[in-house]
């Protein structure tokens, strides 16, 4: 594949998230059922796979993630620097911080989450790329290391919560 | 007291005004409080009763009241 023609797939993979419906490609190439958008008509068969409840939605959310690794091989590849790889990688994982709300039903709930994002972070939408830099920054990282950081973390899950609950990467048996 | 027990005790819950840990109820004499974490990173919430930390979890139960 053309460089030009895995950009544009990264590309596409990063409107299809904001949209909604992000086609996830599992480690052998082949596609998984892509995840449906929020929506009100419940007679669409598609509405059915929209997650309901917040356990659903960070399954729903692992799932988005967890692609991170696997194009960060394929950025690699490409050529692309640390950099232009951490900023891909948190796109990625920030826009489906924002649909994971959108999925959210209790409107407080949401209200709550940016409160609380607003008073860690200064920003309702959760931490920015240059804030995350600073952040490792702080902790000593240099260089590349910076952002090689920032692309682990951005597929990170809460490891413990989903073994005890089952919740899977994409790809994984429950 | 488990994390499940908890769950399915009916508590009447107040706002704390602190965006982190938002809720806090009184139940048989002890104070539960409920943290608000990164989610869909971490579990939506963390529940601590007297300052020690029980469980997480993701959906607020149907028998705690929350205030308007």
């Amino acid at each position: 594949m053309t460089l030009i023609k895995r950009l544009t797939l990264a590309l596409c993979t990063l409107a299809l998230l904001t949209a909604g419906s992000l086609p996830v490609q599992a480690a052998d190439g082949g596609p998984t059922p892509a995840v449906s958008a929020p929506a009100t008509n419940t007679a669409d068969p598609a509405v059915a796979q929209a997650p309901q409840t917040n356990e659903q939605i960070r399954q729903w959310y692992n799932n988005q993630v967890a692609v991170i690794p696997d194009l960060n091989l394929q950025w690699q590849s490409e050529g692309l620097s640390a950099e232009e790889r951490a900023q891909r990688a948190q796109d990625i994982r920030h826009a489906a911080r924002i649909k994971a709300r959108d999925f959210m039903q209790n409107q407080q709930e949401v209200a709550d989450l940016r409160a609380r994002d607003q008073e860690k972070y200064g920003n309702p939408d959760g931490p920015t790329f240059d804030q995350l830099v600073q952040a490792n920054r702080a902790k000593g990282l240099e260089g590349d290391a910076v952002y090689e950081q920032i692309i682990k973390s951005s597929s990170r899950t809460n490891k413990e919560y989903n073994d005890r609950f089952g919740i899977k990467p994409s790809g994984q048996a429950p | 007291m488990t994390l499940a027990h908890c769950l399915s005790r009916s508590a009447s819950w107040r706002r704390t005004g602190t965006a982190e840990f938002p809720y806090t109820a009184l139940v048989a004499g002890q104070t539960w409080l409920v943290r608000l974490n990164d989610f869909p990173v971490d579990p939506m919430y963390s529940l601590l009763i007297d300052g020690r930390e029980v469980g997480d979890f993701d959906d607020w139960p149907a028998c705690w009241s929350r205030p308007n």
